[in-house]
């Protein structure tokens, strides 16, 4: 396969990727799960810790000056990827997880009455469906979903089935982490402006592979985790619409999110203190930076198109593979680099543990996906995700590591 | 060893392809479920007791080769087990899986000899001893009734 990228350069710059596992070299392919980092954001975050450790908005000191110097600056990196015309609307939470539940809590809870309606998919991760059970049980409200069309994709010609007048918020994924659709944004987002509902985008699986135009996209939200672009566990960014975050109540309370306490009361900071309270993930936001430099000098359009390119070198390959099963809509331009599939006869976690001893990582079960398993009536798959370190050799040696998975089980798979 | 030959011995790819003991009982004396929350796999554990004894059991449910083997070949051991005894034998397969621990089974239980290879796979140790699990609060909930 052809390729934009020179990936193998990139490899180098990941020492995880040159390790062994099970005595053979590793083969990632679960950075839908979570992505490698580069050296570069590993030692930015030691070199925090060893040289710049202090708190943030507190410290009457240079130290902490240049910590929250270098906090900030996160920020407005992050305002720049996403093309957020005001950083103080981009908050760091923990991960694109608790950034949903901030919006079903604090939005949710101030603006949903018993009837209102929440509008999801059937693809969602459950981090983008829990969040809404739990404030529609509060509030009285109604989930509904946007079905799946035969080809794995969303329905959107069935959009007016499930958008009415009590539509409050529609919220949908980016792209499926367990079949890697990528969804018609702009299209859900202008029925949802024409229904007077807000959007929520979660883009757990899109800001690392996609490039993201919050302006572009007009959605009110967008969520989205730093661990699987390149950086450290523990950060997530909520983007909001300024007006809409300002009008928002406080989400966690305690020290940096206040303006002022009285001994009865308080008033919340403005944005983006009021939705960071307490000390945050300092050295990781700081490390984020770096993964942000890293993504944005490789190019997310390229990122994107070598995964496609990888895509589409996988189906064709897997394809060979006798009974297999591959999940996933047929139209490759819609799909990121993600491949769902199982072994007839085969559980897909014994296929992640023969993989496994291949020095093969992938991720097998439900994906956090469990309404998509039971809608297509199985327990789960065998996922293969790939980013920008990974070349055809991955492939191919996922595609020698399931011959012997049917070796093993070779009675029970139909040739 | 290699993996493949360590935890995917014959016995139990045999189990899992054609699992024993499946379908339901008529008039079950306690039913018990069992969830691996972090794969979704699912097992029920259907008891008939009578005279201190497991009269019949059935398990069903879905999972991978490990799971379904290992409740397959559990079922087939403790029907017609004394409770006392079906509890001894939960907690010596435990120990094998779990600790490691060097337990001997009688002849006429030597499949259960096959899952020795899961302790060194962590991560499907929880496989392993999901049916015995629910098989092991089946017992406890009908000791209470």
């Amino acid at each position: 396969m052809g390729s934009l990228l020179d990936y193998r350069a990139i490899r180098e710059d990941f020492p995880i990727l040159s390790t062994r596992m099970n005595g053979r070299p590793l083969v990632f392919l679960d950075s839908a799960a979570s992505s490698q980092k580069p050296q570069r954001v590993i030692d930015a975050f030691n070199d925090y810790y060893r040289c710049r450790n202090a708190n943030i908005h507190r410290g009457a000191y240079r130290l902490s000056y240049e910590a929250t110097d270098l906090y900030e600056t996160t920020r407005r990196r992050v305002a720049h990827l996403l093309n957020a015309p005001h950083p103080e609307s981009c908050v760091f939470t923990r991960n694109a997880t608790e950034s949903i539940n901030l919006v079903a809590r604090s939005w949710g809870e101030a603006n949903l009455e018993e009837g209102d309606e929440i509008l999801v998919s059937e693809l969602e991760h459950h981090s983008n469906l829990v969040p809404w059970f739990m404030v529609a049980q509060r509030c009285g409200a109604r989930i509904r979903h946007i079905p799946l069309t035969a080809d794995y994709q969303l329905d959107l010609s069935r959009l007016d089935e499930v958008i009415n007048a009590r539509t409050r918020i529609i919220a949908v994924q980016h792209m499926s982490n367990a079949l890697g659709v990528i969804h018609d944004l702009k299209r859900i987002g202008a029925r949802a402006r024409s229904a007077g509902a807000l959007f929520l985008i979660d883009g757990a699986q899109g800001a690392s592979h996609l490039r993201v135009d919050v302006q572009d996209l007009d959605c009110d939200f967008y969520a989205l985790s730093a661990h699987k672009m390149l950086g450290p566990t523990g950060v997530g960014v909520l983007y909001g619409k300024r007006e809409l975050m300002e009008a928002m109540p406080p989400f966690l309370g305690g020290g940096d999110m206040i303006l002022t306490v009285w001994k009865d009361g308080f008033k919340p900071a403005p944005l983006p203190n009021k939705f960071e309270a307490g000390t945050p993930n300092i050295a990781g936001v700081v490390a984020f930076a770096i993964a942000l430099d890293y993504l944005e000098k490789v190019g997310l359009e390229r990122i994107h198109q070598h995964e496609a390119a990888l895509l589409s070198y996988a189906v064709e390959e897997l394809s060979r593979v006798p009974g297999l099963t591959l999940y996933g809509t047929s139209d490759l331009s819609v799909r990121g680099g993600v491949v769902s599939f199982n072994v007839d006869g085969v559980h897909a976690h014994d296929v992640g543990t023969i993989l496994d001893e291949e020095g093969i990582a992938i991720r097998a079960g439900h994906h956090c996906c469990e309404p998509l398993m039971r809608l297509l009536d199985i327990p789960g798959t065998a996922r293969a995700s790939f980013y920008m370190y990974n070349g055809p050799e991955d492939v191919d040696a996922l595609v020698r590591a399931l011959h012997k998975v049917r070796d093993i089980f070779r009675s029970a798979v139909k040739s | 060893m290699a993996l493949s030959e360590d935890l995917y011995k014959e016995v139990i790819i045999q189990h899992s392809q054609s699992p024993s003991h499946r379908g339901h009982l008529s008039h079950p004396s306690v039913v018990e479920e069992g969830l691996n929350r972090s794969c979704g796999d699912q097992v029920e554990v259907e008891l008939f007791i009578e005279a201190g004894r497991i009269q019949e059991i059935r398990v069903n449910g879905r999972g991978c080769s490990i799971s379904t083997a290992s409740g397959s070949v559990m079922a087939e051991a403790v029907e017609g087990m004394e409770l006392a005894q079906a509890s001894k034998l939960i907690d010596q397969f435990k120990s094998m899986i779990v600790e490691g621990g060097a337990v001997e089974f009688p002849e006429e239980l030597e499949d259960l000899e096959a899952f020795k290879g899961v302790q060194r796979y962590p991560v499907r140790v929880k496989c392993a001893t999901l049916s015995w699990n629910a098989l092991e609060q089946a017992l406890q909930r009908a000791a209470g009734n």
